[in-house]
């Protein structure tokens, strides 16, 4: 499927800031479930834009603002085509508990995703919940697809119900969140139950198809899910927040710990602290060529 | 640095050995003959030597870096008495530190790439990775010529035995160096001739040497090289270390607001612009390098530095990331490091330090509590270390109960047996627990200098050496053998560079510590012509008189001028008391004198020694002066007082002018100095002006009181004389606008003061950066020629006879030039030290 993503930010001042630098985690990447096609930022005021790959493997872009200025608006317009793949969780037929012994193999590659992180904390109750949904009798692949609809059902999507800075903990006393924060509810549930589990920030295809099937939540905005390791080798990509696996419709900017990690726009300014955000994100398939 | 009279030890006759024969003698042999040089010296003189040394000590850095009125000041002790080390105990000491640090840099390399030694199972992979100061964006970072580790410090203490043990790596923001070398400036200062003509190695070649193994660290393809010194502010307990190896290095120094990134490249800000910077040493921990990569909350970093870091265009030494090495339960692994990575035996060990994460070891350590050193795991400085011999029992049981709760963040090791070193203890011998510090620089694999420190307990029985919050220091000994051993490799020399121009927030500093020095002078004049006139009988007449007084010195103190309204200036003492020493009171002379003084502080390490030992007795002296009030508040009212006050603050402020005037190179420092004090001036005499002449008169004074206020606006600005010089017989009003206006060689005329001004512009802003009509709207300097203009312009126009309209005239005249001067501050302001003259691209 081809799709076309145009994500603008815009941020606003009462007084003008200055020096300002920030990092875009933007590009959708290229990998084995996708490709990306092209890719155009455009930043206004106009500066020059740099580019690392970090850590994690992900693009990211940098620019800097010395003079002053009363606002910044970052487009960021790119095509990607994904690419169907098979259910990775096929064929996995082994209890939690053995899954778990698996994992030694790979113990440097996977300590960090299974510890707690920035935005990942491991609470008594997450604890308690985490016994309760991974058992370590139970089937894995069942255990993790069941952890997912649990979470899709006992906790109302809703925007504003929190901020960027809320940690995982506070969805289990609200119960009401936004996408990032079924994440990391999620990914510390699996961490605890000593699964690795990352974040993953991307873009979701937000109109229904041509199949009549609804709109998928979370296409205002940039997107966020769950994948895990699983024994076999593979990353395998949850949507809690639309109770699903990863499919043709997610797009894959990057990955990480948690949202620390991989945030779409990170930066610092010298100015007030107060600043107007707006976000507008546009995903749309690409008509012409299919 | 404050001068010190030395008087030679009185039993120099009995020293005079042979050169020959001195080369030969044995430490302790050596020790014996100090020891009777010493008491030759007598108790008395003694005594008062060792004070001068302390203070000397002190004047390092540390404690001038604290407001004087902070009284939790610490003590820093010299001790005469050297610790003497000889040439083959040193070569064993030197080739063991340099051992460890080769490790060290061995297993960061090894962290940072491929982690073998955690692949390989040497060590458990937990720990380095739950180490907080393990940095992800740290691992496939390319470092300048594979040196994690620069510079070092270890500490090393002596067993009964007479063996070495390591007792602490101090891998990253390492200190002590400017200790080192201020310990040998102090003996030889103080006690110079204690064995005269003993051939000892010098360290004052440290700073070049690290500065050019700095210059070696960056990156290829570095044109010039440039090295900053990155500090944590000075409120930092290293601050005084940093800037003395600044201006040892003769590199600026600079914090994370100096620096700005752009293009891909680190940017020092500069008076002339943004300079790149190739090479970063630096004194602040990672996480506080980038404020996007690694600080989660709170905004501390450069933003971006880890991006030019990936890139290639900036070097940081020690390494980013290199903080894990202060990992206590690695260090412990030492041995098996040696062994993993250069199949060697360590030489110098760690002491026996075991971790209580082992139940075992925590239950044998709780049960022999009293013996044990505890220390906590990956932490630094003085609250992670105790000894628990030492302790009461209140902290003893709330340490075990943190041991118990956290058992895995907690080292123990046990008392090892130790000597303790002689030293001079009230002019008799004593002895305490001494350690050795080595600051070890790594020049390539393999190789090093290295600088000794020597501290001691300065408690008798203690056990803990400090630093951070004072200590006892001893200078270093090391008998050279023959002096020709010490070459090393020899210096590269470069082509000569354009200098880098002051770095902004100097200028900045220098800027404010003229301005609000000169406020400080100007408003203690005024005060001190309000307390005159108020015996001279006339100005009891009208109240107008004493409005416009205390108008004007609210307009100076840059207060609304309604500030004094309900204040009776012509009997109570206690206002301008209060004007002088209330700090808390905004725009008063002490206020002024703590931000001048703080201004001082901040560029510390580039005012010239003298300036900075006035600026010092000034804050002294402030400091007197306000305890002296608290403590007795009615001293506020009484006239003497506050009159030797006065005196004081006005003879230090001079004395500072002087020092400076003398002392400070005519370069950017100088300017931005003069530049602070010029526009100040000026500013002040146009408001003084403004308010005495013009004030609250719409019709103008009475002939007879209009006399007298010319009389005392000449006295607040101190120029009677040069009245005298362009007028004679009475005093009139015209005249005295010319003089003060219009004189050029009147040094607070307006406009003496601003033809400085532009003399100065001139100089430090190039002409023809700006052609654009915009940009030259923006032009300090054009500014400044403007308003100059407009000063000579209304100059020819007055008479001796001002009619009312013209006196309107003026006044509106005298407004916009105040206008004028304020905007041209804030010009430069902008324009020098905010960076905000580049345009959109």
């Amino acid at each position: 499927m081809r799709y076309l993503i145009e994500h603008t930010t815009e941020y606003e001042y009462p007084q003008p800031a200055s020096e300002a630098f920030s990092e875009l985690r933007l590009v959708p990447r290229t990998d084995k479930r996708q490709r990306l096609i092209r890719s155009q930022i455009q930043v206004n005021p106009a500066v020059l834009l740099e580019n690392y790959v970090d850590h994690f493997g992900n693009f990211v872009e940098t620019f800097s603002i010395p003079f002053r200025h009363r606002q910044v608006s970052v487009t960021s317009r790119c095509e990607v085509e994904t690419l169907g793949f098979k259910d990775a969780l096929r064929g996995l037929d082994l209890t939690v508990n053995e899954a778990r012994s698996l994992y030694q193999n790979w113990c440097l590659e996977l300590f960090d995703y299974l510890q707690p992180s920035c935005y990942v904390v491991f609470s008594p109750r997450q604890t308690e919940l985490s016994r309760k949904l991974l058992p370590d009798r139970s089937s894995f692949v069942e255990a993790v697809l069941q952890l997912n609809h649990y979470i899709y059902r006992h906790f109302r999507w809703s925007p504003g119900a929190t901020d960027v800075t809320s940690k995982a903990d506070e969805l289990l006393g609200k119960n009401e969140g936004v996408c990032q924060d079924f994440s990391h509810l999620m990914i510390g549930l699996l961490r605890i139950a000593g699964i690795p589990a990352r974040y993953v920030s991307g873009y979701i295809e937000s109109a229904s198809d041509a199949e009549g099937r609804p709109a998928l939540i979370g296409a205002a905005a940039s997107h966020a899910w769950v994948e895990l390791f699983a024994p076999n080798g593979h990353w395998i990509g949850l949507d809690p927040t639309n109770d699903m696996t990863e499919g043709e419709s997610h797009i894959r900017i990057g990955y990480g710990r948690d949202y620390f990690d991989v945030p779409p726009l990170k930066g610092t300014y010298k100015g007030s602290d107060r600043q107007r955000l707006s976000v507008v994100v546009r995903v749309s398939r690409n008509q012409r060529l299919t | 640095m404050s001068e010190v009279v030395i008087s030679g030890p009185a039993g120099a006759a009995d020293a005079p050995e042979s050169l020959s024969k001195l080369e030969t003698l044995t430490g302790a042999e050596l020790e014996r003959l100090v020891f009777r040089q010493l008491e030759g010296i007598g108790r008395d003189d003694l005594e008062r030597l060792k004070k001068q040394s302390d203070l000397l000590m002190q004047d390092l850095g540390m404690i001038f870096y604290r407001y004087p009125v902070d009284s939790t000041l610490t003590e820093v002790s010299f001790d005469p008495f050297p610790k003497i080390i000889e040439k083959r105990d040193w070569d064993f000491i030197c080739a063991g530190v340099i051992q460890r640090l080769e490790i060290w840099n061995c297993f960061l390399r090894d962290i940072c790439n491929t982690q073998e030694v955690l692949r390989s199972g040497t060590l458990p992979c937990r720990w380095v990775y739950t180490d907080p100061n393990y940095q992800r964006s740290a691992v496939n970072l390319k470092v300048a010529g594979d040196l994690y580790v620069h510079l070092a410090a270890f500490d090393l203490i002596q067993g009964a035995g007479g063996e070495w043990w390591v007792a602490e790596d101090q891998l990253s923001d390492m200190t002590g160096a400017a200790y080192a070398l201020q310990c040998r400036v102090v003996r030889e200062q103080v006690f110079p001739d204690l064995v005269p003509g003993l051939p000892l190695q010098s360290p004052f070649g440290f700073p070049t040497r690290l500065c050019e193994s700095l210059k070696r660290q960056a990156v290829d393809g570095a044109v010039h090289r440039q090295v900053v010194v990155l500090s944590p502010g000075r409120s930092h307990v290293s601050a005084g270390e940093h800037g003395y190896l600044a201006q040892k290095m003769g590199v600026p120094l600079v914090e994370n607001d100096d620096l700005i990134v752009l293009n891909s490249r680190v940017h020092l800000k500069t008076i002339k612009g943004l300079e790149p910077i190739d090479v970063i040493y630096r004194g602040v921990h990672t996480r506080n390098l980038d404020a996007l990569e690694f600080a989660a909350d709170g905004d501390q970093g450069i933003s971006g530095l880890m991006m030019c870091v990936r890139k290639g265009t900036v070097s940081v030494c020690n390494a980013v990331g290199s903080e894990l090495v202060n990992n206590r339960l690695i260090g412990s692994q030492l041995k098996k490091l040696a062994r993993f990575y250069l199949d060697q035996d360590i030489m110098l060990p760690t002491i026996d330090r075991r971790w209580c994460g082992d139940p075992d070891c925590l239950q044998e350590a709780l049960a022999n509590f009293g013996e044990c050193l505890v220390s906590r795991l990956g932490a630094n400085g003085p609250d992670s270390q105790w000894d628990c011999g030492a302790m009461d029992e209140r902290a003893l049981t709330n340490l075990r109960e943190r041991m118990l709760q956290a058992p895995e963040d907690y080292l123990v090791e046990y008392r090892l047996q130790v000597n303790e070193e002689p030293i001079l203890d009230r002019g008799a011998g004593a002895s305490r627990h001494t350690g050795l510090r080595l600051i070890t620089l790594a020049n390539d694999r393999g190789s090093g200098t290295v600088l000794p420190l020597t501290r001691y307990a300065v408690a008798p029985g203690s056990r803990l050496l400090k630093m951070g919050s004072g200590g006892g220091f001893k200078d270093t000994w090391i008998l050279a053998g023959s002096p020709d051993q010490e070459e090393e490799t020899p210096l590269e020399v470069r082509p000569p560079r354009t200098q880098l121009r002051l770095s902004s927030r100097s200028a900045n500093h220098f800027f404010w510590l003229g301005r609000y020095l000169e406020r400080a002078e100007d408003i203690i004049r005024i005060l001190r012509t309000v307390r005159q006139v108020r015996y001279e009988r006339y100005y009891h007449r009208g109240q107008r008189v004493w409005d416009a007084l205390a108008e004007t010195l609210a307009l100076v103190m840059g207060q609304p001028t309604e500030s004094f309204k309900g204040d009776d200036f012509s009997t109570g003492q206690t206002v301008i008391g209060s004007v002088l020493l209330d700090s808390q009171r905004v725009g008063s002379v002490a206020d002024c004198l703590r931000k001048g003084w703080e201004n001082g502080l901040a560029v510390r390490e580039i005012l010239p020694p003298k300036a900075s030992t006035h600026l010092a007795r000034l804050a002294e002296d402030l400091r007197s002066a306000t305890e002296g009030i608290s403590d007795c508040p009615e001293a506020l009212g009484r006239r003497e007082e506050v009159r030797r006050i006065e005196e004081t603050l006005m003879l230090d402020l001079d004395a500072l002018t002087g020092a400076m005037t003398t002392h400070l190179l005519r370069d950017d420092r100088w300017h931005f100095w003069r530049l602070g004090v010029c526009l100040e001036r000026g500013l002040q005499t146009l408001l003084v002006i403004r308010q005495m002449a013009f004030g609250n008169s719409e019709a103008g004074w009475p002939p007879a009181t209009e006399k007298r206020l010319v009389d005392v606006i000449l006295r607040m600005l101190a120029c009677s004389e040069a009245y005298r010089v362009a007028f004679e017989g009475y005093s009139h009003l015209a005249g005295a606008l010319r003089v003060v206006l219009h004189e050029r060689g009147f040094p607070r005329s307006v406009i003496g003061c601003l033809s400085e001004v532009q003399e100065i512009l001139e100089a430090i802003i190039p002409e023809r950066a700006f052609f654009a009509a915009e940009k030259q709207r923006r032009n300090p300097l054009e500014a400044c020629r403007r308003l100059l203009g407009r000063l000579e312009f209304f100059g020819e126009d007055y008479t001796l006879n001002l009619d009312a309209g013209l006196r309107w005239r003026l006044l509106t005249w005298i407004d916009e030039l105040i206008q004028g001067v304020r905007e041209l501050c804030l010009q430069i302001v902008d324009r020098c030290f905010h960076h905000q003259h580049f345009e959109l691209q």
